[in-house]
């Protein structure tokens, strides 16, 4: 029996989902509740899928937060009984985004909701408000293992060695289907692409970081951080420069390929770039000096590559 | 404000039926959480807070009724269903020795929460000052059909500070027939104007076996077949609250339909690592086995376990080692009690660092490492780790820590423990001048002595020293049994360190070898 069918067999009055498919999963949920079959036929099936379904409502931020104005709304309308459905179900998108003024008054409902309503909360961890967590039934959604994405792979009909590469490029996350699609294609040309990249000259190199492609900026990355340990001091300013001037994005993602980058070369002494990486990403969320921030940042990169290699 | 009340009347008229209740209850009800199902209805129903149901109970039977009350405690415990208990106690027609009856016209209408002198206002959402100078117009009407009016606030601490200022002429002297009560998780944040004019009860978590007799009792009524070990484990797992508890029991027995329930349901749904994996991952580190406890990490992450609550796990664990350790039974044989702490402090400061981290596997990984390698131990090379892209099995750590491993191992109980010892009492007696000039000085035991030796670099810190010599033979005694303590300077024999110019030295050729150049004196 699916996860699903046994949570709604005997449905409770609050959830709070944690997991990187929880979207989705609580959409699933809300389908089965309404039609158990999950026909997409019937008259809930298709106004649930084209939004428009009375009894269902999506709660997501409106501006930074969601606010205790978004949350007295919600009750308020939780009065009024479901119209087509048995049941009427609020999803709120991230609990994290909840204000602490909208998470408290949210509180008692959630505790004591009329018996038709039902709540299910998304959030990225478990780490929130204790008041909130102990309301609720908690449903983990396990990341699939890596032995069954390679499977589902491999009957895509890739190799060993494309399945590695692909999986490496999204970290061990579900590639899609893009992806999927060109990374048979990518995988051949991969060294002559590093053997172009090898001979690009430094600003050209920094350029590509912006490039669409998910697999060339993969092996952007890569190039980079492998001339980083031998850059001068005044090269690395420079990269700062020229990376602070970029997309927000770009910088997270080369951050976030570095740390992965990082991983792989991991020594004990060299640590703290991983350190300097995640706390990098933290104040890049904090709207932190952009270059000040990079010149520290690849300046302990560089001192942490160069103590490995020594 | 009219809204308002019916919300809450409409919120709590779906609420009632405890065990005793359902009884009298004709309505047919549909599935309903099984913590508010299970909420008490009488005093005696209330698990583990019997000195706040004694008082109130007896205030009860005396008729010595407050104007106001404050309920604080933390989540689950019981702050909610004493209120409302306490509001049809002093409101029930035919109460029995401070108890409700659950069957008189008045209790039964407040259980389904339609009373109309009954007040549940839901403080997080009415918190502003408008609704606080409503509620003070309100409070003036005698009930309607009650004895008193009672208002419940719950997460009062969510009332802005203008709101509870507009209370506060009200709290102090009410109408005769109003009784406040006021429930919150936080009640730092209540002003003192508001605490003092309560009579306030500080609610306290359930320990263990209370919640798993309860859970037992639920268990027989709701006919959940549930193994008596995963019975015990929620009851850990829920960490004082009663109501975290029930709602796992609930999930499980909505997970498993009528099979029973055994331990390792409960990890699964949980997402949480076994006991034994918590405890392998605990030894790997203070064995110093930074590959094994890499392989967990690779095992728990390829298996969708969470990560941050395997950290919890972790920390609770290290908790009870540290409590068995104190209590003169070392959990582990060969570990003191030293490395538990520091353990244990790691641990604490990764689960804060892991909150707001972006990969949480990564910086795990990082953390185990550094943990199983020992933060002060310098390494002779750099150990290289497999943690790439391929699965961290794969590739072997360089067995160089090992080796130095093997070389602590070889000195059980050693003289450097007991100096570290030392180290830490005088730490510990605020004697920070002794404690900075023992750093510098190297032990060296005799059979009938302690000498501490210092090189001729330290000339001052042995001089230094002799002024603390009484307080140094007291706490030496202590560590080492009563002996001689000698202060002198470096002789050839012993375990030596390196001496400072040695060091000055080798840094020099680091950097020299680092940044070329030559080194000119």
């Amino acid at each position: 029996m699916s996860l699903i069918e046994s949570l709604a067999r005997t449905p409770s009055q609050a959830y709070l989902v944690v997991g990187t498919t929880a979207p989705e999963f609580a959409k699933k949920f809300a389908q089965h509740l309404f039609c158990p079959k999950e026909c997409e036929h019937c008259s809930h099936c298709t106004k649930l899928n084209h939004g428009t379904h009375p009894d269902f409502t999506w709660v997501s931020k409106s501006g930074k937060r969601i606010s205790i104005d978004q949350v007295r709304d919600l009750q308020q309308k939780a009065l009024y009984p479901p119209v087509e459905a048995s049941k009427k179900i609020y999803v709120i998108e991230s609990v994290e985004d909840l204000s602490l003024e909208a998470a408290n008054s949210l509180l008692k409902i959630l505790e004591d909701p009329p018996r038709y309503l039902i709540f299910i909360l998304l959030a990225k961890s478990t780490n929130i408000l204790p008041t909130i967590l102990s309301r609720c039934q908690i449903v983990k959604l396990p990341t699939p293992p890596r032995a069954q994405l390679e499977q589902i792979l491999a009957e895509r009909g890739l190799s060993p060695q494309e399945i590695e590469y692909l999986l490496s490029v999204t970290h061990g996350a579900m590639p899609d289907e893009t992806l999927l699609n060109t990374v048979k294609d990518f995988f051949a040309k991969r060294p002559q692409l590093q053997k172009q990249l090898s001979e690009l000259s430094d600003n050209e190199l920094w350029e590509s970081l912006t490039e669409k492609n998910l697999f060339v900026r993969h092996e952007v990355t890569g190039e980079l951080l492998g001339r980083l340990e031998h850059y001068s001091s005044a090269q690395v300013l420079a990269l700062a420069a020229a990376l602070s001037k970029g997309d927000h994005d770009v910088i997270e993602f080369f951050i976030q390929e570095a740390l992965y980058w990082y991983r792989g070369r991991l020594t004990v002494n060299n640590t703290h770039a991983v350190y300097a990486l995640e706390t990098a990403l933290w104040k890049l969320q904090r709207n932190a000096n952009m270059q000040l921030l990079l010149e520290s940042l690849l300046f302990t990169l560089r001192q942490g590559l160069r103590e490995a290699s020594a | 404000m009219a809204a308002r009340l019916v919300w809450d009347q409409e919120v709590a008229g779906s609420n009632p039926a405890s065990p005793t209740t359902l009884a009298i209850m004709t309505e047919a009800h549909e599935y309903q959480a099984l913590y508010r199902k299970w909420r008490p209805q009488r005093f005696a129903d209330v698990v583990h807070q019997e000195y706040t149901v004694r008082t109130l109970q007896n205030a009860v039977l005396s008729g010595q009724i407050a104007h106001a009350y404050l309920l604080a405690g933390p989540r689950g415990v019981g702050k909610t269903s004493i209120a409302r208990i306490f509001a049809k106690a002093v409101n029930c027609l035919n109460p029995q020795r401070g108890e409700p009856c659950n069957h008189c016209e008045m209790c039964r209408k407040i259980t389904r929460g339609n009373a109309l002198d009954v007040i549940e206002i839901d403080g997080a959402s009415n918190r502003g000052i408008d609704q606080i100078r409503q509620l003070r117009e309100e409070v003036n009407f005698v009930p309607a059909e009650a004895k008193y009016k009672v208002y419940i606030i719950d997460e009062v601490h969510m009332l802005t500070n203008e709101a509870f200022n507009a209370l506060l002429k009200t709290l102090e002297e009410p109408p005769r027939h109003v009784i406040f009560i006021f429930a919150t998780t936080e009640p730092h944040k209540v002003p003192l104007t508001i605490v003092s004019r309560c009579q306030a009860f500080e609610l306290k978590l359930l320990p263990p076996e209370r919640i798993e007799k309860r859970l037992k009792e639920i268990c027989e009524a709701e006919k959940i077949d549930a193994s008596p070990k995963v019975l015990t484990a929620i009851s850990y797992r829920a960490r004082g609250a009663l109501r975290d508890a029930i709602v796992m029991l609930e999930q499980l027995a909505s997970y498993k339909g009528s099979a029973r329930i055994e331990e390792h349901d409960l990890y699964e749904i949980m997402g949480l690592a076994s006991e034994e994996t918590v405890t392998e991952f605990l030894k790997a580190l203070l064995a110093r086995q930074g590959r094994r406890a890499l392989e967990i990490i690779a095992d728990l992450a390829d298996r969708g376990k969470d990560l941050e609550l395997f950290v919890d796990e972790l920390i609770e664990q290290t908790r009870d080692w540290i409590i068995a350790h104190l209590d003169g039974q070392p959990p582990l044989e060969g570990i003191g009690l030293e490395p538990l702490i520091t353990l244990s402090t790691q641990l604490l400061n990764l689960k804060r660092e892991l909150g707001r981290a972006w990969e949480k596997r990564i910086l795990l990984e990082v953390k185990a490492l550094e943990l199983a390698q020992g933060e002060l131990a310098p390494l002779s090379q750099p150990t290289l780790l497999s943690a790439g892209a391929k699965s961290s099995k794969e590739k072997p750590i360089k067995r160089a820590h090992d080796e130095k491993e093997a070389q602590q191992g070889a000195d059980p109980g050693s003289s450097s423990d007991r100096w570290t010892q030392l180290l830490a009492e005088v730490k510990r007696d605020r004697r920070g001048t002794v404690h900075a000039l023992l750093l510098d000085g190297h032990p060296v035991e005799l059979p009938d002595a302690l000498r501490i030796e210092y090189d001729y670099d330290h000339t001052f810190h042995k001089e230094s020293l002799e002024k603390h010599r009484k307080y140094l033979e007291e706490v030496v005694a202590r560590v080492y049994g009563v002996r001689r303590v000698e202060i002198a300077f470096i002789s050839g024999e012993g375990p030596r360190r390196k001496s400072k110019s040695a060091e000055i030295r080798e840094k020099a050729e680091l950097l020299k070898k680092t940044f070329g150049g030559e080194i000119v004196s």
